[in-house]
């Protein structure tokens, strides 16, 4: 297992290399900072000083050699639009993104897989129709239409919950199941499906003759083998979930990452954007790993040597 | 002074999103008449982050928000525009305009103890022109001052390598005062940032760059009127509708730049004061003139389609009500210099169809509209539809805000492009010269008559030469049809009804020195 994990980081940091590099010339193509940076009645002499100070005048190659030694040491620059260092912008919004997409993964887990259990089982037709409902509507509806429907009739017109902001509880609840919702379903779907295929083989009859409880049967046997592709599923969610943010967070003042992106972007802050893309490179590069140490957990079959 | 067409655009398109989550009509609704916090504190929202605390050095459209809490002018602006003392008691402008002597008031005191001199006021003139500094003030000064000399602790003397009739406006407008030992003393002219001193009515509590918030303090030595407000918040709520939501629930006191599609809506919830804010920046269309090819050069052309479009249907069904058109490009808000009774190009397609062909486009023309991809969607199709109507077939190129910001400072947004600025002096001369001077930043426009009239304007500080020679070029930029003038600018703001504010009138700065709880 630690040699799988080795190789796994030394392909991480091609990765991170090729990243880098990728986003440097991006963010370059997309346009000049200094027309954003200078007021409009600049001069193209004042906007000249403007990128001579700021080393955009400098050959690429200094210009990213520079970015990757300063990337090793774990230093950016500074901000343009801000003035101080761009990590320091970037980490200060790790947080509270990573709060909104675990806990909005969490509870997609949770009710997604609780729910596609449940419907795989019941002979209900009435509940199957329910989750199927539930599943339809996730899918169908972007997560900021749910934010906007939430913050009317939970904040606006009830008053149970704030309408946006960070730092407790009640500011998560709406944001986390707006974000969710979408995973949820299909995470529920997912589970239905695989769950009812394992259920309806040979071995789930061969435990059910033996007479064990049907409880056993079920989470032991039956959910363990629907697990794999459920737990890939969920996987790749977490990156449409940090994507699919950019929208809830910005109707609920969420102080996150793909809100700061946007905005970089934009604004063509170039070292923010570069700061940004490398800190989430790293993030989808140390859950991926954990996936799949995860995968050979669940399934010895599966063998990382 | 930079462009602010991201923030109209936010809010127009807001308004359909507001539509699309206003599944059930919601019925008016008392909004709860009482402090979020409590009355020694003020909670706003505000549309954007504030990107860089050092006012000298930040976008004009970013230290318009915070510039007159954390920091004060030698002179200023009164809620009208009109030029008042501050730090200083007294100013002489010579004869040709060349030399502006202010004299300082005493025992100002800034957030760090130390006392304004004459000395703080040169250092923050060179903070701007050091180039390491990266000011966006520096081509406001760089090009016409001379020198600034201090001949004793009170006095400043700013000498221009020009007549500049218009530079006390810019001092108020742009010039922040710092202390220059504190400057000094820091590592490098950036650092300021991280912790700026002032003197100011309020100093900062607490601020993260990109935090989302900014927390100031009342500054208890501050040499004016002590605010009301002890603490004054300021919360970056980016989406409209979530600040529009914000207020309705009482989270916050006061919101700032609402969409247009809710202020009809919002002026019927009780509890609640709409405010209506004019900016003094028209909203206009940028015409290539100069470019002798073009039909867009002929007098009688841009004449014709300003007689076909219907601006106030456009400000009705497109502003949503917010607007108000005008018939020159200096805006009615201006302290002075606009003629009120300069009507607008009345709506008649007849006459424009009829000038079209005495110009020798019988048959219309074809040409480009560059728009910035954030201005809302309707508007350019609107001024297209109309056009159309007379024969002119208009291509809408829609551009990122930077790919358009980098076509428009370039001249090479041509031949038409839909713009906007905001007013930070409170004088027409620098969205006109800016505008129609020959050498203008954003100009493609050439008027010989205008010409002469801005080169004696540039030359006359006095306030009656400027307002008749500005109501002249803006008959002039009428009569030529200089450009296409869309519609005034308003920013809408919302304040519980127990809130006491007045708001600064024709411009974009944001001034709660005067707000409290009544």
């Amino acid at each position: 297992m630690s040699g799988f994990v080795l190789r796994r980081l030394l392909s991480a940091t091609v990765t991170l290399l090729l990243m880098s590099l990728l986003i440097f010339v991006l963010v370059r193509l997309v346009g000049d900072p200094a027309h954003l940076m200078m007021p409009p009645e600049a001069t193209e002499a004042d906007r000249e000083l403007f990128r001579q100070h700021m080393g955009l005048n400098d050959p690429l190659l200094t210009q990213y050699g520079r970015f990757i030694s300063g990337m090793l040491q774990g230093e950016f620059g500074n901000s343009f639009h801000f003035g101080v260092p761009a990590l320091q912008i970037v980490s200060d919004r790790l947080l509270p993104s990573l709060v909104l997409t675990f806990s909005a993964l969490a509870l997609a887990v949770l009710v997604g897989v609780g729910l596609g259990v449940i419907a795989a089982i019941t002979r209900a037709q009435s509940v199957r129709q329910l989750v199927a409902l539930f599943s339809a509507l996730g899918q169908a509806a972007p997560p900021f239409f749910f934010a906007l429907l939430f913050i009317r009739y939970f904040s606006v017109e009830l008053g149970w919950l704030p309408t946006g902001g960070y730092g407790s509880w009640q500011h998560l609840l709406l944001p986390m199941t707006a974000l969710g919702w979408y995973s949820a379903a299909g995470l529920a779907r997912l589970t239905q499906a695989n769950l009812e295929e394992v259920l309806a083989s040979e071995f789930i009859r061969m435990a059910r003759i033996k007479g064990l409880p049907e409880s056993v049967v079920i989470l032991r046997h039956g959910l363990k083998n629907a697990a794999l592709p459920v737990l890939t599923f969920a996987a790749s969610q977490f990156g449409i979930l940090i994507g699919g943010a950019v929208a809830v967070e910005a109707v609920f003042s969420w102080p996150g990452f793909g809100s700061l992106m946007v905005e970089a972007i934009n604004q063509l802050d170039f070292t923010v954007v570069q700061a940004a893309v490398v800190v989430s490179t790293l993030l989808f590069i140390l859950i991926n790993l954990a996936v799949e140490v995860l995968y050979a957990l669940i399934d010895p079959r599966i063998s990382h040597e | 002074m930079r462009f602010e067409l991201k923030s109209i655009t936010r809010l127009v398109n807001a308004g359909a999103l507001a539509l699309a989550a206003a599944v059930a009509t919601i019925p008016a609704q008392a909004v709860e008449d009482r402090p979020a916090v409590d009355r020694e504190t003020l909670v706003v929202a505000v549309e954007k982050e504030f990107q860089n605390l050092d006012a000298l050095v930040t976008a004009s459209g970013d230290s318009l928000r915070f510039g007159w809490q954390i920091y004060d002018t030698l002179y200023g602006f009164d809620l009208d525009g009109n030029l008042v003392p501050r730090l200083a008691t007294d100013l002489q402008i010579s004869e040709d305009a060349t030399e502006f002597t202010y004299t300082l008031r005493e025992g100002v005191k800034f957030h760090n103890g130390d006392v304004l001199t004459s000395a703080d006021v040169k250092a923050s003139v060179e903070h701007i022109l050091d180039p390491a500094s990266r000011s966006t003030r520096r081509p406001y000064f760089a090009p016409i001052l001379d020198s600034v000399e201090t001949p004793d602790e009170h006095t400043v003397v700013f000498r221009l390598k020009q007549p500049d009739g218009a530079f006390a406006n810019k001092i108020a407008g742009y010039l922040y005062i710092v202390p220059g030992d504190y400057l000094k003393s820091l590592a490098s002219p950036e650092a300021f940032a991280q912790a700026p001193v002032s003197l100011g009515p309020y100093q900062i509590k607490h601020f993260a760059p990109g935090g989302g918030e900014l927390v100031l303090e009342r500054f208890d030595d501050y040499w004016g009127e002590k605010p009301e407000i002890k603490t004054l918040i300021f919360k970056v709520i980016v989406e409209p509708v979530s600040r529009v939501n914000a207020i309705l629930r009482g989270e916050v006191d006061v919101a700032v730049v609402l969409p247009f599609a809710d202020y009809a809506r919002l002026q019927k919830e009780e509890g609640l004061e709409v405010i209506k804010s004019p900016v003094a920046s028209p909203l206009y269309v940028r015409v290539y003139t100069t470019d002798e090819s073009s039909p867009l050069a002929k007098r009688e052309v841009r004449q014709a389609l300003s007689h076909a479009l219907d601006t106030r249907s456009i400000v009705d069904s497109v502003l949503h009500g917010v607007g108000e058109p005008l018939g020159t490009f200096i805006s009615r808000h201006y302290p002075y210099g606009s003629d009120p009774d300069l009507e607008p190009y009345a709506y008649d397609p007849a006459r424009a169809r009829e000038l079209l062909r005495q110009a020798g486009y019988p048959n219309g023309f074809s040409t480009t509209l560059n728009v910035q991809g954030d201005m809302p969607r309707d508007l350019p199709e609107a001024v297209a539809a109309y056009w159309e109507q007379v024969g002119v077939k208009v291509k809408i190129n829609r551009l990122t805000y930077a790919a358009f910001s980098r076509l428009n400072n370039t001249h090479a947004s041509g031949p038409l492009a839909l713009s906007q600025f905001t007013n930070a002096i409170y004088d027409p001369i620098h969205p006109v010269g800016g505008a129609f001077a020959r050498d203008g930043s954003w100009s493609d426009y050439y008027n010989e008559q205008v010409e002469s009239l801005l080169a004696e304007v540039n030359a006359k500080a006095d306030r009656e030469s400027r307002d008749r020679l500005f109501r002249a070029i803006g008959q002039e930029l009428h009569d030529d049809a200089a450009a296409f003038f869309l519609s005034e600018f308003y920013y809408v703001f919302a304040r519980k009804d127990s809130v006491k504010w007045d708001v600064q009138r024709g411009s974009g700065f944001l001034n709660f020195r005067n707000a409290g709880w009544h």
